[in-house]
């Protein structure tokens, strides 16, 4: 079931890439859907991970209008209490609704059910998001340094 | 209840972690507080361990796992160990249910944590009642 995604393994973990997905440097996914126009985006699988299980997500309001780099969303795990930049200008169109009963989705399933929010972006492609393969290489520098 | 028969309750064995901190705060409040006379400890190390007396425990008594994360490593072990779990806690769905509550710190835990793990015991000790009673606690 993996081989549709980039990995990497390091010590006993193996961080997933989901090719095709668009990336910030902080560990959001943004993925469009061309009928939409809508852009969906999530956790990276390395962040839900390095982030341990998740207690609570809180979601913004559909309607909000987001520039890059605002509070998007806000994850309480086990371990941490995560604020989530958004990934790029846009306006929340959708909040993943299924997050409320079951927040472990972000966990179980980062890059599908897992998913927070779509959004319709004010640009696309929006700017400086990184493709899979450079996120790859930012996954794994972070993922050696956190070693 | 002889020791043989008393309920066994077995808790999360993570050190260093806040969660598994709440399962063994609940664990202890249970057997030492509100239920001595009809429950007890069983250490989720001795199971791992192979030590027989606590496998023959869990294999003759019911048990109720009380797990730190998504792992469940004293449910896992408890069957592995070939006893059958009677019913089992996930603190994290516990903790959900309880969001006032949140825990905090390991080695001693924050006073939400403690209160959290005293509703915890709560529920585990009545659960215990049921079960001694011969009534299936998830009913």
């Amino acid at each position: 079931m993996f081989e549709d995604f980039l990995q990497i393994m390091v010590d006993k973990f193996v961080f997933r890439v989901k090719p095709g997905y668009f990336y910030t440097e902080a560990g959001v996914w943004v993925a469009m859907d061309a009928v939409t126009g809508f852009v969906r985006a999530g956790l990276t699988d390395f962040r839900q991970q390095t982030s341990g299980d998740v207690a609570f997500a809180e979601l913004p309001a559909v309607g909000t209008r987001l520039i890059a780099g605002d509070d998007l969303a806000n994850i309480e795990t086990i371990k941490v209490d995560l604020t989530v930049a958004a990934p790029c200008d846009a306006v929340v169109m959708t909040v993943n609704a299924a997050l409320n009963d079951a927040p472990e989705l972000i966990n179980q399933d980062p890059y599908g059910a897992g998913w927070l929010v779509e959004l319709r972006p004010a640009t696309w492609p929006a700017p400086d998001l990184l493709d899979a393969d450079s996120y790859l290489a930012v996954m794994m520098a972070q993922a050696e340094e956190a070693n | 209840m002889s020791q043989g028969t008393r309920i066994c309750i077995v808790p999360c064995s993570g050190i260093g972690k806040t969660y598994g901190s709440v399962t063994r705060e609940a664990a202890f409040t249970v057997v030492e507080e509100l239920r001595p006379e009809t429950t007890q400890i069983i250490a989720l190390s001795q199971l791992v361990l192979g030590d027989e007396d606590a496998q023959a425990a869990v294999r003759s008594a019911q048990v109720i796992t009380l797990d730190g994360c998504k792992l469940t490593c004293a449910s896992v072990n408890v069957r592995q160990a070939g006893g059958a779990v009677a019913r089992e806690y996930a603190v994290l769905d516990f903790y959900r249910q309880h969001r006032d509550l949140k825990p905090q710190g390991i080695a001693e835990l924050s006073e939400d944590g403690v209160a959290l793990a005293r509703a915890l015991a709560q529920e585990v000790a009545e659960a215990s009642d049921m079960l001694a009673k011969g009534i299936d606690a998830h009913a």
